[in-house]
């Protein structure tokens, strides 16, 4: 179906924006939200089950500690009220990846409700208003067989691993956001990353939006310039990266904007996002009155956090990643440019390790965003992943200081970290890539050049100093890169004046 | 008079004495079994060859001066409602027709470990849904005392087995009644514990908030020692309470003692009338005179909003059912049907729960969902939990002035099979008296009463005491079971399955 | 004695009870993923009615200020701790699955779209 599109001005001159955010966090418990299995997804499909996740007759719920724990955390994080007393509820329906055809989850009596989270777009601050943070289950993951696209329309049947059926989701849903206009889709993405980086500091999830440990849905609706009234809205599903939340945001402003225009309504559905080209498409049609009848869980018995175990677990939150962040650039003295460079390379936590093992910050950034986010792109894996510890970075740059490394030997070295040849020291030691501090050598090698080349001997000799720079080459050229070329420089005038 | 007319008791005794092994009592059970359950159809499943070597680990364990329990060795029959590893689970319903489950229930795992031969697995209402054990998708039980006669519901199987002599000891699961009520129509003796004192992990749930796992014996401190051994936190069951279950056989054994000076027994007002049946009444008020005369001071009590506990409970029960029921889909066990074409997943779904389902089970879903939706649930649900807070404290204000409650079991006798099987509120009739305690979580105790004087079948009286009071029930249960064996000289027993020389 | 309880199980009909047409019972099977056939319908509706009758009896008997039970023994915080303990092994899981492919659960064809 093609959709009338309507310019992104055009709608802004028209429509007011109103986005709600539901993002769901897997949490990275050793188990799962009910029962003792793995909370691990993927390996071979249903080796991480149990009678409780399956779903099996008889089998009973348990709730994880940790997990409540967490999401209590993460409440606290987002300036919540905790829940002096709440309840798990069951949601009723019935799909197949779903072992119990209801899911444990809360209603109306969330673990954390009411906080908020400001987030920054281009030097304005947005208080993104949370309405709740519940405690839920995952479902298993569906394959489907058959059809031409392996999508769940026009399969032939579909295979189900409950592995991840039971792993624990925290739900944060945020109240209407507003009053954003042409920043709703920034906004909305600066939301979500600043949600991810809060739950990461927390050290909760390993929020991969890639991987599905983190999941956006968007919902958005659009009213008349000026009214408060506000319109039917769809909800963009399984939204999985930061860049597509801003242009699902994007992309629906325009799409109702079209529908409105020509005088539609807008439908109450779901919607599918496609990284491809950008564009939602239709899913199922959602009506308010959807019956799940949601009742409390008979099976557990009520959360009621105790005001002295919230405060244990306020004492134990990290600083909020904006006030880190402004701490730490004023500590590394990086300019505007080189902080916003280092954040959306995702390298703070990565340059601040290196710092704490001994580099200097610029040198830090330096190795972290040139030579490893080079090789991470082209491995095409995140910087975290690219197969360099800071501590092994603080290490190479040790070795530069000292002279036993210049920057040419040091990618050498890295080379040999990404081929996993062993600690910097072993690889100088097997690679023979030490600098070569011995005056001996370098002289001799001196001598050849300048043998070699007895017009630019005579230059130097009349006081050109800047033609030493091709004695200089040609004794690195000699030493394979071996020889510090300072050190060169200074034996060549020495040995000539 | 032949090991399987003894009680369990007895029968651990002689084992412990070396007069019978493990294997004698076990094969004589199943040679019970196979003689008789043609007829009767106690049990859905029966695995002999299990029992046996079971049998045989406890007599070695036994010859090396290392029981595991009191009664190692003593064989025991597990209502289809509890998962038991390696043997067919099918809660009675076609549906789950075949189903071996992969793993133990905590009580299972607990009989296990003390030793228990399992001797099988006994017939039941499809789901617990019922009080005659006809709603059993594999066909019903018959009651011991008139095979044309039902043996009360939903665990009609155990306590069948048990008045039968196929077993001297059975688990039940009452979720308003289902232990009791078939002890009063076989009778036998059948214990409502706790509610949270016996795990329900491994329990296929018909409301988990009323259901619970209890004893069925032939007698009061069989039942007592089966409860202590099934009794006990279990951290698999989250509503599981942290109280050690214990005391229950040195209060059963006091109790035999026959001396209720100074208990108070309380008479449920709202218990009597014209629902119970003139003959049950007669026998029930003959217990009452001899409580009276063991020295106990009896008193009419009124708990009044028990006339709204059967409403309650017909509401709680089908909304926490159909969610419970739900996983019941063909999808990952459970017989599938599948509908010609290419059918989705829902289409099988439906077609399978269709023909998976009988017509009570049905009911119940539909009406369950029905007090689940949106814009009925405060109106029905939600009022019903308040209902039960009303019961609660009425309950705790009755146990301000006594000790126990007392009321007959079920307003009638033993009526013939299929006679209310189309009626469900008839059938619902049945668990008046049974229903409170399973609302407020209280324990309850069924016992004997006699024989009715109209048809010559069993009744029973009921007694209830406060949460976590069990040891209430068996005191006063085995006091007046006492004063009654004496009229009686012994138990009764029906007549097809007494002892030679007895009766 | 008469009344008690069984004389006010029997309802006389409480005219602030919907009935039941047989469109919602329907929906109702629907909502319950139960395939009922017209015959069914004709034969469970009029029971449904009868029993949904029965319980409406409750309506009104406890105010807003009576609280609701779902647990007949109150207890709050019980947890597990996060501690794997072993679970099933896939031949386990699929020992009784009608339908089985590379170690996975076969279902027919999913119509709707995921929640
Ligand atoms: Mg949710
Ligand atoms: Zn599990």
């Amino acid at each position: 179906m093609t959709e009338t599109l309507i310019d992104f001005d055009e709608v802004l001159e028209k429509f007011d924006p109103a986005m709600g955010l539901e993002v769901h966090v897997e949490l990275n418990t050793n188990t799962k939200m009910f029962c003792g299995c793995p909370a691990v997804f993927g390996g071979a499909p249903n080796t991480n089950v149990c009678p409780t996740c399956l779903g099996l007759p008889g089998a009973m719920p348990a709730v994880n500690a940790k997990a409540v724990e967490s999401a209590i955390r993460i409440g606290l994080a987002l300036n919540c009220e905790i829940a002096e007393w709440c309840r798990f509820a069951r949601k009723n329906y019935f799909y197949p990846d779903m072992p119990k055809n209801f899911q444990t989850s809360q209603y109306d009596e969330p673990i954390a409700f009411e906080g908020y989270l400001d987030v920054e777009v281009e030097g304005e601050t947005f208080r993104i208003e949370i309405e709740r943070a519940h405690m839920e289950e995952d479902t298993g993951k569906a394959t489907h067989v058959g059809g031409s696209t392996g999508r769940i329309q026009g399969a032939d049947y579909s295979l189900i691993d409950y592995n991840r059926a039971g792993i624990p989701l925290i739900e944060i849903v945020t109240k209407p956001i507003l009053n954003t206009g042409a920043k709703a889709p920034l906004v909305a993405k600066a939301y979500v990353s600043a949600l991810r980086d809060l739950v990461k500091a927390l050290g909760v999830s390993d929020v991969r939006m890639d991987q599905g440990s983190m999941r956006c849905d968007v919902n958005l609706s659009l009213a008349p310039k000026g009214s408060d009234k506000l319109g039917t809205r769809s909800e963009t599903k399984n939204v999985n990266s930061l860049r597509s939340v801003e242009r699902a945001v994007r992309y629906e402003m325009s799409r109702h904007a079209g529908i409105l225009l020509s005088g539609g309504s807008v439908l109450q559905e779901t919607r599918h996002f496609h990284e491809s080209d950008g564009t939602t498409s239709s899913g199922r049609e959602k009506s308010d009155a959807e019956d799940y009848r949601y009742f409390p869980e008979p099976d557990l018995v009520p959360v009621a956090p105790s005001r002295e175990w919230v405060e244990e677990l306020r004492a134990t939150l990290p600083e909020p990643p904006a006030e880190r962040r402004v701490r730490l650039q004023a500590d590394w003295g990086f300019t505007d440019l080189e902080m916003r460079d280092a954040i959306n390379a995702d390298a703070i936590d990565l340059i601040e390790e290196t710092v704490a093992a001994g580099a200097a910050p610029q040198a830090a950034r330096k190795w972290w965003l040139s030579e490893i986010s080079r090789r991470a792109n082209e491995a095409g894996v995140d910087l975290v992943d690219a197969g360099v510890s800071p501590a092994q970075v603080a290490e190479v740059q040790k070795l530069i200081d000292a002279g036993t490394l210049n920057d040419k030997l040091a990618r050498q070295v890295f080379d040999g970290l990404f081929a996993g040849e062993g600690t910097p020291a072993e690889i100088i030691e097997k690679r023979g890539l030490a600098l070569v501090s011995d005056d001996g050598p370098l002289l001799a090698a001196i001598e050849d050049a300048l043998a070699a080349q007895p017009d630019i001997a005579e230059k130097i000799r009349g006081g050109n100093v800047k033609a030493a720079g091709a004695i200089v080459g040609a004794v690195m050229k000699a030493t394979r890169g071996q020889a510090d070329a300072a050190r060169v420089q200074q034996l060549i005038v020495e040995r000539l004046s | 008079m032949s090991w399987i007319h003894r009680t369990a008791a007895e029968q651990a005794a002689a084992l412990a004495s070396g007069e019978v092994t493990s294997v004698e009592l076990t094969q004589a059970h199943l040679d019970q079994i196979a003689a008789t359950d043609g007829e009767l159809h106690a049990f859905l499943h029966v695995d002999a060859e299990g029992a046996l070597a079971q049998a045989r680990a406890s007599d070695e364990r036994r010859k090396a001066g290392n029981p595991l329990h009191e009664l190692d060795g003593v064989p025991i029959a597990i209502k289809d409602v509890l998962t038991t590893e390696g043997l067919p689970t099918t809660a009675g319903s076609r549906i789950l027709e075949g189903w071996i489950p992969p793993y133990d229930g905590t009580v299972t795992a607990k009989i296990k470990a003390a030793g228990l031969p399992i001797l099988g697995k006994t017939n039941m209402d499809e789901f617990a849904m019922g009080s005659s054990t006809e709603n059993s998708a594999y066909g019903p039980t018959r009651n011991p005392w008139d095979h044309d006669r039902i043996p009360g519901g939903s665990g009609g199987g155990s306590a069948a087995a048990v008045g039968a002599f196929q077993a001297p000891l059975a688990i039940g699961s009452d979720t308003g009644g289902s232990i009791r009520q078939p002890g009063a129509m076989t009778g036998t003796v059948g214990v409502k514990p706790t509610y949270g004192s016996v795990s329900r992990y491994g329990v296929i749930a018909l409301a988990n908030s009323l259901d619970q796992l209890g004893p069925c014996t032939r007698t009061v401190l069989d039942s007592a020692l089966l409860h202590e051994l099934i009794g006990g936190h279990d951290p698999r069951d989250s509503t599981s309470v942290p109280n050690a279950v214990t005391g229950l056989a040195d209060a059963a054994r006091a109790g035999a003692a026959r001396d209720l000076n100074g208990l108070r027994v309380g008479i449920v007002k709202e218990l009597q009338g014209d629902a119970w049946n003139a003959d049950v009444v007669e026998r029930f008020d003959e217990s009452v005179a001899l409580l009276k005369e063991m020295g106990a001071d009896v008193v009419e009590v009124s708990l009044p909003s028990f006339v709204h506990a059967m409403a309650a409970y017909y509401l709680i029960l089908p909304a926490e059912c159909s969610s419970n029921l739900a996983k019941f889909d063909a999808m990952r066990y459970g017989r599938r049907v599948t509908p010609e074409g290419s059918p989705s997943a829902e289409e099988v779904m439906k077609v399978s729960r269709d023909a998976g389902f009988g017509d009570e089970v049905k009911r119940r879903i539909i009406i369950g969902t029905y007090a689940l939706s949106s814009g009925y649930y405060d109106a029905f649900y939600g009022q019903a939990q308040k209902i039960r807070t009303l019961i609660i404290e009425d309950f705790k204000k009755a146990f301000e002035q006594v000790d126990v409650l007392v009321s007959p079991t079920a307003p009638s006798t033993a009526w013939p099979i299929g006679e209310k099987a189309d009626d469900p509120l008839a059938m619902y009739l049945q668990d008046l008296a049974t229903i409170p305690a399973n609302l407020a979580g209280v324990p309850g105790i069924s016992i004997p009463s006699g024989l009715s004087s109209a048809d010559g079948l069993p009744t029973g009286i009921q007694f209830l005491a406060p949460v976590l009071e069990d040891a209430r029930l068996y005191r006063v249960g085995a006091a007046l079971e006492s004063a009654l064996f004496e009229q009686w000289g012994g138990q009764i027993t029906p007549a097809a399955y007494a002892p030679k020389g007895a009766n | 004695m008469t009344g008690g309880i069984g004389a006010q199980i029997r309802p006389t009909r409480l005219s602030a009870m919907p009935e039941l047409s047989r469109d919602e019972v329907r929906h109702l099977a629907d909502l319950a993923r139960i395939d009922l056939s017209d015959a069914e319908l004709e034969h469970l509706a009029p029971q449904l009615n009868v029993i949904l009758e029965s319980v409406a009896s409750i309506q009104g008997v406890a105010g807003p200020d009576v609280p609701a039970t779902s647990h007949p023994i109150p207890m709050t915080n019980v947890f597990r701790e996060d501690v794997v303990v072993p679970g099933l092994t896939p031949q386990q899981a699929l020992a009784a699955a009608p339908a089985q492919e590379d170690d996975k659960f076969s279902v027919p064809r999913i119509l709707g779209d995921e929640q």
